[in-house]
């Protein structure tokens, strides 16, 4: 391309060398004959189905509370925004284990909102709601960052042509607001996504680790590689496989469009 | 900002000397004598893979070997065992691997030189210290409303608890299967659980952020702690001297004050 | 009166009342920065003013306490850029105010349908924004706007960002649209308001400054700053039998619509072309016209616009040639009697 430097070339080639070639030595290492069965174990089924529920749950609560978020941080103005946006960005940044302390605090037995939760007899801790908890806690920024750009880009000026042919505030979000910014809203679910599915550190702190119950696919790797590398790693070559498709699909969608 | 040069010249002396001194520190120095030194050859770093369960203990071992052999630097590595096996297994360097049972031990036989038990550990009853769901027996484990976290079935604490669950015939459903005994022993600790299964020594340690209750099922899952030197080790010597150590009657008085049994 | 409109906003400097008859257009004439967009947006319901009231058929729009939020006014805009929603078609946007009014699919599409037919847009239904020129969105845009039905009309300069080869027509468009329509049209071209008005307000720096019918405000302006709007040139005077004495006492001879009294104060406007230059001693010792230095002298296209003594005159360049002037020069402008037009001054 004009106008590019050659050495750009170079330094794209190995830094995209150095993301693949974990990925492309991992797939050496599976036991592709025994692939099927590695997969197939109640365990790793198990932890697959919860692993896919779990994350589309989180995802659809990304969409749910993270659009709101968005339009406000992007549309309003009150005192204190920047501090709201940077604490609704802070997952990013966090440890996902410092998150899971932090959902612990708020949700856990002993927690302030937990504790009086567990008096009445509902418990969050070690239940799936809170797997679904820790992945929307880390995902969420991914949609508001995602959705927030776009909606100040695409501006106002729609909307309030809109308003001015007689449609009420809903029908603007529904019809106008949101059809704009469709192609933001969908790579921003698409990262919520993949980062729920591959959510760790929050999960075995906050949710713990049961078969079926809470013990997604990747801390079900997380204990097989102790046991079974293969099984690991077949794991592993797995979830890498479903991260893929949803990505491609996505962008696929995305691309037809237009 | 002030004129760069002096302070430049400044910075340049400084990182000369923390390269010589550091030089210093990575070549071997002279032996000195030493009121308390035994066998005074020994010099050099030896890296110990320990059990998580054996964190405190082997720490205090390991500083008191460094401070009767002054020329040596034992570093450690605490990590669950099934995990060091792992690292092992890929080609980690240590001279010493500690493990918590011998099921993990055995895994990694062909990479032993010598190995001798040198401690037992059974496991104990874990509970917040206002015991909320008023745990007293093992059976009370099994309870629908107790909240129990054990180690999981690969760990050796986890392997322990499913052969006295065998033994006894009681099943107990947990909340959730850590992978580090530590990890139980945290959320006991915090509340989250009503109870957990853990070592007799880790009550110990914990210093009165759990209450134990000793429940006499435990004796029909003993472990016993083997350590070994490996084969590939750097410094033989220092790591047989260490084993040893860990073996003689200095390491026997650490570990059961820590409360290990014997082997 | 249909509307009745007064605001203030401090923050803009604005302060403007204005009244429209039902089917009345009314142009909103004013330099950049008048107001002119804060007028439609206090109107549509996009900006609230500090204080005021305004009124439509009856209903409040806002004041005392009251406010009416934008989608329940109906009052439609059209803007400048057509701002036709990029993700639906031309039949779907023109069907956007019907749907919004509650009206069925089919009813809605319908609609549109007959709009697009009246705009001549109907070859241009299926097409998304994207495909359409300017013209054609500009169009597509006013069947959007008239499809909401709405009591009053709200056109920030339409024809401004379009092709001067397709402006004749979109206007022909609109003078055919807003023949029945209350409508403000804000413009700073005095020709569309001749178009398409019946009466006209000029702003300046948010306050109205003249007010009136069309023809006689950009024909006979009372303030020069109109004057200027209009492209005209204005003096002021007493009334003399043959025209007017101007304030520096130069006698001029000009005609009259209507019958003046001698020694009324009035006001006349003439075209810059119809200004004839003339050296500053004639042939034949003649003094008649206005003398004057030369301020300025500006090429414009084929003429040449010369600036003296506060007036505009376009000339031939043959002409100054002829005349030997520039800048600096003495001259004498002489206003052609029969287009120099004497009225009363307000």
């Amino acid at each position: 391309m004009i106008g590019t430097p050659r050495w750009l070339y170079v330094v794209a080639a190995i830094g995209g060398a150095f993301v693949l070639l974990p990925l492309v030595a991992m797939a050496t290492r599976v036991d592709w004959a025994r692939f099927p069965e590695l997969i197939s174990s109640q365990a790793s089924l198990d932890a697959l189905r919860l692993s896919l529920t779990t994350s589309a749950a989180a995802t659809v609560l990304c969409l749910l509370f993270g659009t709101p978020m968005s339009v406000v941080l992007a549309r309003s103005r009150f005192p204190g925004l920047r501090v709201v946006r940077a604490a609704v960005l802070l997952p990013l940044v966090l440890p996902p284990v410092i998150g899971g302390i932090a959902l612990l605090s708020a949700f856990g037995r002993q927690g302030l909102v937990g504790k009086p939760l567990d008096a009445v007899g509902i418990t969050i801790a070690f239940s799936t709601i809170a797997v679904v908890l820790a992945q929307t806690f880390v995902a969420m920024p991914f949609l508001v960052l995602s959705l927030e750009g776009a909606l100040r880009l695409a501006g106002t000026r729609y909307e309030a042509v809109a308003s001015t042919l007689g449609a009420r505030p809903w029908t603007v979000f529904r019809r106008v607001t949101l059809p704009l910014v469709l192609p933001a809203l969908l790579s921003g679910a698409v990262l919520s996504f993949a980062r729920a599915l591959g959510e760790f550190g929050a999960t075995i702190t906050f949710a713990g680790s049961l078969q079926g119950t809470t013990r997604t696919l990747p801390l079900e790797i997380y204990q097989e590689r102790v046991v079974d590398q293969d099984s690991a790693v077949a794991l592993s070559m797995l979830l890498v496989v479903v991260a893929l498709l949803v990505i491609g699909l996505t962008l696929r969608a995305r691309t037809a469009r237009g | 900002m002030t004129t760069a040069r002096p302070t430049t010249k400044a910075a340049a002396i400084l990182i000369a000397a923390a390269v010589a001194l550091s030089a210093a520190a990575c070549s071997s120095p002279a032996p000195k004598a030493s009121p308390s030194a035994s066998a005074d050859d020994l010099s050099g770093t030896i890296t110990v893979f320990g059990a998580a369960s054996l964190t405190a203990t082997f720490t205090e071992l390991a500083k008191q070997f460094e401070s009767d052999h002054p020329d040596v630097t034992v570093q450690t590595s605490f990590a669950g065992s099934a995990d060091l096996v792992t690292q092992l297994q890929n080609g980690a360097g240590a001279d010493l691997f500690a493990s918590a049972d011998e099921k993990n031990m055995d895994k990694v036989a062909d990479l032993l030189d010598t190995r001798v038990d040198f401690a037992t550990n059974t496991l104990e009853i874990a509970v917040p210290p206002s015991n909320p769901a008023g745990v007293k027996t093992f059976a009370d484990l099994a309870k629908p409303d107790v909240k129990t976290v054990v180690c999981a079935p690969v760990v050796p604490c986890g392997s322990a608890t499913v052969t006295i669950e065998q033994a006894t015939g009681i099943d107990i459903t947990p909340v959730s299967e850590e992978s580090a005994v530590t990890d139980v022993l945290g959320k006991v600790s915090s509340g989250e659980a009503d109870a957990g299964l853990v070592y007799v020594t880790d009550i110990k340690g914990a210093k009165g952020s759990v209450k134990g209750i000793e429940f006499p099922e435990s004796s029909k899952a003993v472990n016993t702690y083997p350590i070994a030197t490996l084969k590939d080790s750097a410094n033989a010597k220092v790591a047989a001297a260490f084993l040893k150590f860990v073996t003689g009657t200095k390491g026997k008085a650490v570990l059961s004050a820590a409360g290990f049994g014997a082997p | 009166m249909s509307l009745r409109f007064e605001a203030a906003l401090a923050a803009r400097g604005f302060d403007v009342s204005l009244e429209a008859a039902a089917g009345e257009t009314v142009a909103v004439l004013g330099p950049n920065g008048a107001g002119k967009s804060t007028l439609l947006g206090i109107l549509a319901g996009l900006l609230r003013p500090d204080s005021g009231s305004a009124t439509l058929d009856g209903d409040t729009l806002f004041g005392e306490g009251e406010w009416m939020p934008p989608h329940r006014r109906r009052v439609a805009m059209l803007s400048q850029e057509a701002l036709l929603f990029p993700h639906l078609s031309s039949r779907e946007n023109v069907a956007f105010g019907p749907r919004s009014a509650g009206r069925g699919r089919a009813a809605s599409r319908a609609a549109a349908d007959r709009w697009l037919d009246e705009v001549e847009a109907a070859d241009l239904a299926e097409l998304r924004p994207g495909r359409l020129s300017g013209g054609q969105a500009q169009r597509v845009a006013i069947a959007r706007a008239l499809a909401a039905e709405p009591r009053l009309l709200l056109l920030d300069e339409p024809l401004a960002a379009l092709d001067l080869a397709v402006a004749p027509t979109i206007r022909r468009m609109l003078r055919r649209v807003l023949e029945r329509r209350t409508a403000l049209l804000v413009t700073h071209e005095p020709l569309d308001a001749l178009a398409l008005a019946d009466r006209v307000i000029v702003l300046d720096h948010g306050r109205v400054v003249e007010r009136g019918p069309t023809a006689e405000v950009l024909e006979r302006p009372q303030q020069a700053f109109t004057a200027e709007l209009a492209g005209l040139n204005l003096l002021y005077g007493t009334r003399t039998v043959d025209g007017l004495r101007t304030e520096d006492g130069h006698e001029l001879a000009a005609s009259a619509a209507e019958e003046i009294a001698i020694g009324t104060a009035v006001a006349a406007s003439i075209r810059p072309a119809a200004i004839e230059v003339l050296e500053a001693h004639g042939p034949t010792g003649s003094v008649a016209g206005l003398p004057a230095t030369v301020a300025e002298l500006e090429p414009r296209g084929g003429t040449v616009r010369l600036r003296a003594g506060g007036l505009f005159a376009d000339l031939a360049p043959g002409r100054i040639v002829a005349l030997g002037i520039g800048e600096g020069s003495d001259i004498r402008l002489l206003p052609s009697s029969a287009e120099l037009t004497v009225y009363p001054r307000r």
